[in-house]
C-alpha cells in the first residue's frame, strides 16, 4: 500500500482522536461529562492491551502456545478483590489529592521526597522499554504494510531523518503534549484524554476481530478448520497444548503475579484506574467488563498463530501476523484498518504512560529540586504553575526520545512480549511497599526505600542489564561469566539457581531481597510523626471521610500568607476558583490565624498540583507546628480511632434502643393485657368468694338473733354454712392451682395412669354410693404413663369424676370410664348420663369461672375453675380434651395423651 | 451479608487462581479437539468466562 | 295497709341465699316469690304483679340489670320497686344499677336487719 496512504490515516486517525477529546472536554464544561459511567470506565482501563496485546500476542502465541493469556489471566483471577483493594486505594487517593502512583507511595511514607525521587527514576527506567516497543510496533506495522511500495527503500531505519519511527515518535509526542499539558490541573484530570483512548479501547477491538474473523472465516474455514490443520502439522500441533515443563509453570506462575499487579498499578493503570476515577463505585461494574474486554480481544489470537505459520513464509515475523495475512491475501484494506487499530493501542498506551510519567517526574523529581533554589522563592504569581506546564512538556519530550533511542539500541532485535515483561517485572517492585502501606501500620520509610532499592537493583542486574549485554551493548561475556567474573553472579542464574526462565528468576531473587529488606526495617526501625499521621489515613482512611478534618497536630499559620501561596504558585485565575470551591472556615477569628482545616485544603490542592512532597516543601515554611513527641502522635491517632470507633458503636447502641424500644413496647402490651386479664380474673374470684360468704354470714347471723329456732332449723342452717365453707376453701386451693399455672411452678413427672385413676375412684366411692350412681370400668390393665405429676393427674381425674357425679341423671345416675391405647396415643373417656351441656355452653366451657347452671338442678358445687384447670393440666402433658354431648349419648369427656416410651 | 460476600470475593479468587494455575492446568494439556477447539483452548476461555460470570453477579448491588 | 298484702319476688341463682332472705323476711308475712333466673324472674312478675323485687345481678343467662329494664318497660308493673342485692360492688355498678331502673342497691354479704329495714322502708312500712 502506497506509504502516503498510510501516512495520511495515522494522521487523519489522531485529528479524529483528538475532536473526540475536545468534544468532551466541551461537555465536561458543560456540565454533562460523556466519561463519568462505568463503561467508559472499563474501557479507559483497557488501555492495558496495549500492541503487545494487538501484535505481541499473535507473537508470542506462534512461538510458545497459550503462554500469551497469563497476562489477561492474572487480572480476572484479581477481578473479585479489585473492588476491595481499589476503593481504599481510590478514597485515599481523592482525600490527598493523590497524581501518580508514585505520590501514592511517597505520600503514606511520611511525603518522603527522597522516596518520590527514587521510585520516579525507577519507574521511569522500567516503562522505557515498555514504550519503546510501542514505537517499534508502529514501526514495525508501518514497513510490512508499506512493504510492496517501491518508496520503502527511502525508509532506511539507520539513517536518522529517513527513519519514520522517529516521525511517528515526535507526532506522538506533540500529541501527548496537546493532551496531557492543557493546564494544570489540582486534581490531574483530563476528561478529553479519557475520552479518546476510551474510543481508542473501542477501535482495537472492533478491527482486532475483524482481523479475526477475516483470518478465520476468509482465509481459513472456521475454528475447526485452523485447528486441525494446526494439529495435523508438526510445525504447529505443539500449539494446541502448553509446552510444559518446570521452566514454563514457574513462568506461567509468575506470568499471572505479574499482570494482577500491573493492571493497577503501572503508571498509566493508576492514571486511568484511580487518578482519572470519578466514582468509586465504577470499580464494581469494570472488575467484570475489563476482565470480558480481555476475554473477546483473545480470542483468535491462537487461531491467527497458528494460520500465519500455515500460510506465511517461514522467515515473516511472528509479531506482525495479523497484519501480513490480510496483506498476503491481497486485502490491503483489512491490512489497513489493523493498521490503525495496532496505532491505535500503541498510541494509548504511549500518550497516557508518558503524562503519567511527566506527572511523576514533574512533581517528585524535578519540583522538590526547584523549591529549593532562591528564585522559586521569589517566583511571581504563577510563575511556578507555567513553570511546571513547561517542564511536563520538556520531560515528555525526554522521555520519548529516550524511548526512542532504547528502541533503536534494543527492543528492535527481541520480540514485543519478553520486552514488556521486563517492564511488568519492575512494577512489581512496588507492590510490597504498597500493600505494606495499605494494610500495615508499621511499615515505614525506610523500610519502603530499601526494599524498593533493593528490588531494583536485583530487577536491573538480572534483567536490562543482561538484556543489554546480549544486544552487545555491553560485554556479552557477562551472561556466562557474571558479573565481576563470580560465577554465582551470573544475571540469569543467580547464586547458581538456573531452573528458571529469566522472568521468573529476576522476580523470584527481586522479590526475595525487596520484601525481606521492606519488612526487616519497617520492624527494627522508627517512624516519624509524618509518617505515622499518614500511615493512620492510609490504614483507616474511613475514618477520615466520614470527619473532614481531624486535626492531629496542631498547625498554626496566617490565613492570608497561605492565599498568597495559593496565588503565587496557581496563578491568579486558578488561585481564585480554589479559594471559592472552598467552604469551610478560613480563619478562626478576625486575626489571620487560618482554621486547621483551611491548612490542610491548601496543602491538598498544592499537593494536587505538584504532588505531595513538593506541596510540602512548599507549605512548611509557612507553618509553625507544634512540637509533638511520637508517642503524643501514637496516642492521638489511637484516640481518634477510639472516637471513631466510639462514635460508631454508639449509632449502633442507638440502633440498639429503638429496636429495644419496639420490643419493650411490644412487652408493655401484653403485659397490659395480661394484667387486663388478671383484673378481671381477681374480680370474678372475689365476686365467687362473696357468694359463699354472703351465705354464711346471713345464717350465722340469723342463728346469733333468733333464738327462737327450732333445733332442726338451727341444724339445717349449720349445715349450710358447712358447706359453703367448704365451697370457699375449695374455691382458694383452685385459684392457687390457677396461680401455679402462671408460674409454670411444679415439675413434670412420669405418673402411672391405671393406679392414679384407680385412686381417684376409690377417693369418690362414698359420694358415687350415697347418691347411687352405677360406675362401670373398661380399662384394660395398660402400664402406660403419662407425662404429668401425680397430684396433677390426680386431681385431672377427681375434677371429671366430680363433674360426671355433678351432672349425672339425678334417678338413675350412669357413669362409664373407658380407656383405649394404640400404638401412639393413650385415649380416656368419661362419660355421664345427665342431661346435655346447653350448647351456648360450649365455646367457654373449659374457660375460667364457668359455670353451668340449670334452675332445675340443685346448685352445683363447683367453683367454675375446675374443667379451667383440667385442661390446662392435660394440654401441659402434651394431651387435648374435648367434650360430646347429646341428649341420647349422655356427655362424654374424652383425653388424648401422646403414649409416653 | 458484607462478611459473606466479602468471603465469597476470597473464595472465587482462590477457585480462579488454582484452577488456572499449574499443576492443575495440565489436567487438560491434551492434544485433543473437542468440537474443533483444543481441550486446552476450551478449558481456559470456559473458566475465564465462568470468572467473569461470577465477578459480575459479585458487582451486583445488593438490594 | 298490713305487711301481708304485699308481694315480694326473690331473684338469685344461689338457692341458699334465696333461702337466707326467705327466713330474713319470714316474720313480715310477705306473700314470698322466687326465681333462680332472669326468665323465671320476668314470668313470676307477669303473673304476680310483686311490690318489691329482690334482685341478683350475676346470673347465668339474662343479668338483673337486663331483667330491671324489661320490667319498667311493661305498663302493669309501673309501681314495682327494685332492690339489687349483688355482689358486684363498684359504684359503676351501682350507677348502672340505678340506671336501669332500681330504687336500692345492695352489696353482699349484707347485714340481715339491714336488708330487712331496706325492704320496709322501700314498701313505706317505716
Amino acid at each position: 500500500m502506497d506509504a502516503k496512504i498510510v501516512v495520511l490515516a495515522s494522521l487523519f486517525y489522531l485529528i479524529l482522536l483528538f475532536m473526540i477529546a475536545m468534544y468532551a472536554i466541551r461537555s465536561a464544561n458543560n456540565g454533562r461529562s460523556i466519561v463519568n459511567n462505568p463503561y467508559i470506565y472499563a474501557l479507559s482501563l483497557a488501555v492495558y492491551c496495549t500492541a503487545w496485546t494487538f501484535y505481541g500476542s499473535v507473537g508470542r502465541a506462534a512461538q510458545t502456545g497459550f503462554s500469551f493469556v497469563g497476562v489477561y489471566l492474572g487480572p480476572t483471577i484479581t477481578a473479585p478483590l479489585w473492588y476491595m483493594l481499589m476503593r481504599k486505594v481510590i478514597l485515599i487517593s481523592k482525600k490527598l489529592h493523590i497524581t501518580s502512583v508514585v505520590d501514592f507511595i511517597s505520600s503514606r511514607y511520611g511525603k518522603s521526597t527522597f522516596l518520590g525521587f527514587i521510585t520516579t527514576i525507577f519507574l521511569v527506567i522500567g516503562i522505557i522499554p515498555y514504550i519503546s516497543i510501542q514505537l517499534k510496533a508502529i514501526g514495525s506495522s508501518f514497513d510490512i504494510i508499506t512493504q510492496h511500495f517501491s518508496d520503502a527503500t527511502f525508509w532506511d531505519s539507520n539513517v536518522f531523518y529517513r527513519d519514520k519511527v522517529n516521525y511517528f515518535t515526535i507526532l506522538l509526542a506533540i500529541f501527548t503534549i496537546l493532551f496531557g499539558t492543557r493546564h494544570l490541573d489540582p486534581n490531574e484530570r483530563h476528561e478529553g484524554l479519557i475520552a479518546a483512548i476510551a474510543f481508542e479501547s473501542i477501535i482495537k477491538l472492533g478491527t482486532f476481530l475483524i482481523g479475526g474473523i477475516f483470518v478465520v472465516y476468509f482465509v481459513f474455514d472456521g475454528f475447526s478448520d485452523i485447528f486441525s490443520q494446526a494439529a495435523a502439522n508438526t510445525n504447529t500441533s505443539r500449539l494446541i497444548t502448553f509446552a510444559e515443563g518446570p521452566r514454563s509453570s514457574a513462568n506461567w506462575f509468575w506470568v499471572l503475579v505479574l499482570s494482577a499487579v500491573s493492571a493497577f498499578f503501572l503508571p498509566r493503570q493508576f492514571h486511568v484506574a484511580v487518578v482519572e476515577n470519578t466514582n468509586v463505585s465504577f470499580v464494581r461494574q469494570a472488575s467484570w467488563m475489563f476482565p470480558l474486554y480481555m476475554l473477546v480481544i483473545n480470542i483468535f489470537v491462537l487461531p491467527i498463530a497458528i494460520a500465519g505459520l500455515l500460510k506465511l513464509p517461514t522467515n515473516a515475523e511472528s509479531d506482525m501476523f495479523l497484519l501480513s495475512l490480510p496483506l498476503s491475501e491481497g486485502h490491503s484494506w483489512i491490512a489497513l484498518l489493523i493498521y490503525i487499530g495496532g496505532f491505535s493501542a500503541a498510541a494509548s498506551m504511549v500518550v497516557v504512560s508518558v503524562i503519567s510519567l511527566s506527572i511523576m517526574v514533574s512533581n517528585n523529581l524535578l519540583m522538590p529540586f526547584l523549591l529549593k533554589t532562591k528564585s522559586a522563592k521569589h517566583a511571581s504569581s504563577g510563575a511556578l504553575s507555567n513553570a511546571s506546564l513547561q517542564i511536563r512538556r520538556i520531560i515528555i519530550v525526554v522521555i520519548l526520545f529516550l524511548s526512542y533511542m532504547f528502541y533503536k539500541l534494543v527492543s528492535y532485535n527481541y520480540p514485543l512480549v519478553s520486552i514488556g515483561l521486563i517492564s511488568f517485572a519492575a512494577i512489581l517492585q512496588l507492590f510490597p511497599a504498597l500493600i505494606g502501606g495499605l494494610f500495615w501500620q508499621r511499615a515505614n520509610k525506610k523500610g519502603a526505600i530499601f526494599g524498593i532499592l533493593a528490588g531494583f537493583v536485583i530487577w536491573c542486574i538480572t534483567l536490562p542489564i543482561p538484556t543489554l549485554a546480549e544486544s552487545g551493548i555491553i560485554d556479552p561475556k557477562l551472561i556466562s561469566e557474571g558479573y565481576f567474573s563470580l560465577s554465582f553472579l551470573k544475571p540469569y542464574a543467580l547464586f547458581g539457581l538456573d531452573q528458571m526462565d529469566s522472568i521468573s528468576h529476576s522476580c523470584f531473587w527481586s522479590m526475595v531481597f525487596n520484601i525481606t529488606t521492606f519488612v526487616g526495617f519497617s520492624m527494627f526501625t522508627d517512624q516519624d510523626v509524618d509518617e505515622l499521621t499518614q500511615a493512620d489515613i492510609y490504614m483507616n482512611i474511613e475514618k477520615y471521610t466520614d470527619n473532614p478534618d481531624i486535626e492531629i497536630i496542631k498547625k498554626e499559620a496566617s490565613a492570608k500568607r497561605l492565599k498568597q501561596l495559593l496565588f503565587r504558585f496557581l496563578g491568579a485565575e486558578k488561585a481564585t476558583a480554589v479559594l471559592n470551591a472552598y467552604d469551610g472556615k478560613i480563619s478562626s477569628t478576625d486575626d489571620d490565624k487560618a482554621t486547621s482545616e483551611f491548612i490542610n485544603y491548601v496543602e491538598r490542592i498544592l499537593s494536587g498540583a505538584f504532588g505531595a512532597a513538593s506541596a510540602k516543601l512548599l507549605i512548611s515554611p509557612n507553618i509553625r507546628q507544634q512540637t509533638i513527641s511520637i508517642e503524643q502522635i501514637r496516642e492521638v491517632l489511637n484516640q481518634t480511632k477510639e472516637i471513631i470507633e466510639y462514635s460508631h458503636a454508639l449509632e449502633n447502641r442507638t440502633e440498639e434502643l429503638q429496636r429495644t424500644t419496639i420490643e419493650l413496647a411490644q412487652v408493655n402490651k401484653q403485659l397490659q393485657h395480661l394484667d387486663e386479664l388478671k383484673a378481671e380474673f381477681i374480680s370474678t374470684v372475689t365476686h365467687e368468694l362473696r357468694t359463699p360468704i354472703t351465705t354464711i354470714r346471713s345464717f350465722t347471723q340469723m342463728l346469733e338473733k333468733k333464738t327462737d329456732l327450732s333445733p332442726e332449723k338451727r341444724k339445717e342452717f349449720l349445715h349450710i354454712i358447712l358447706k359453703e365453707c367448704d365451697r370457699v376453701k375449695r374455691l382458694i386451693n383452685q385459684v392457687l392451682d390457677v396461680e401455679k399455672l402462671d408460674n409454670h411452678e411444679g415439675n413434670m413427672g412420669k405418673t402411672h395412669v391405671n393406679s392414679t385413676l384407680q385412686f381417684a375412684i376409690d377417693r369418690l366411692m362414698p359420694v358415687i354410693d350415697e347418691k347411687n350412681i352405677t360406675l362401670t370400668v373398661k380399662f384394660p390393665d395398660i402400664h402406660s404413663t403419662v407425662n404429668l405429676d401425680e397430684d396433677k393427674l390426680l386431681q385431672v381425674f377427681l375434677n371429671l369424676l366430680t363433674n360426671a357425679i355433678k351432672f349425672c341423671d339425678t334417678q338413675e345416675g350412669k357413669i362409664h370410664i373407658s380407656g383405649v391405647t394404640d400404638a401412639h396415643t393413650l385415649k380416656l373417656s368419661f362419660t355421664n348420663n345427665g342431661k346435655p351441656i346447653p350448647v351456648g355452653f360450649m365455646p367457654q366451657l373449659f374457660q375460667k369461672f364457668t359455670q353451668v347452671k340449670d334452675g332445675n338442678l340443685a346448685k352445683p358445687e363447683g367453683s367454675g375453675l375446675g374443667l379451667f384447670i383440667t385442661k390446662a393440666y392435660i394440654e401441659r402433658a402434651g394431651g387435648t380434651i374435648n367434650v360430646f354431648s347429646s341428649e341420647a349419648q349422655g356427655t362424654t369427656f374424652e383425653l388424648v395423651f401422646p403414649k409416653d416410651r | 451479608m458484607l462478611q459473606w460476600r466479602r468471603e465469597l470475593r476470597w473464595a472465587i479468587f482462590f477457585i480462579g487462581g488454582f484452577g488456572l494455575s499449574f499443576p492443575f492446568l495440565s489436567l487438560w494439556n491434551k492434544s485433543i479437539l473437542i468440537l474443533g477447539f483444543p481441550l486446552m483452548y476450551v478449558y481456559i476461555w470456559i473458566t475465564w468466562g465462568l470468572l467473569i460470570y461470577f465477578t459480575y453477579i459479585l458487582s451486583k448491588k445488593k438490594r | 295497709m298490713a305487711s301481708g298484702t304485699f308481694k315480694i319476688l326473690i331473684v338469685d341463682d344461689e338457692p341458699n341465699i334465696v333461702m337466707a332472705i326467705k327466713h330474713i323476711l319470714e316474720d313480715e308475712r310477705f306473700t314470698l316469690y322466687e326465681a333462680n333466673d332472669g326468665e323465671t324472674a320476668l314470668k313470676l312478675v307477669k303473673d304476680t304483679d310483686p311490690h318489691l323485687i329482690i334482685l341478683d345481678v350475676m346470673m347465668p343467662g339474662m343479668d338483673g340489670f337486663a331483667v330491671a329494664k324489661s320490667i319498667i318497660r311493661s305498663e302493669n308493673s309501673a309501681d314495682t320497686k327494685i332492690l339489687f342485692l349483688t355482689a358486684k360492688g363498684t359504684s359503676k355498678d351501682k350507677l348502672q344499677g340505678y340506671a336501669s331502673g332500681g330504687e336500692s342497691y345492695m352489696i353482699k354479704p349484707f347485714d340481715n336487719d339491714d336488708l330487712l329495714n331496706q325492704v320496709l322502708y322501700l314498701l313505706e312500712l317505716e
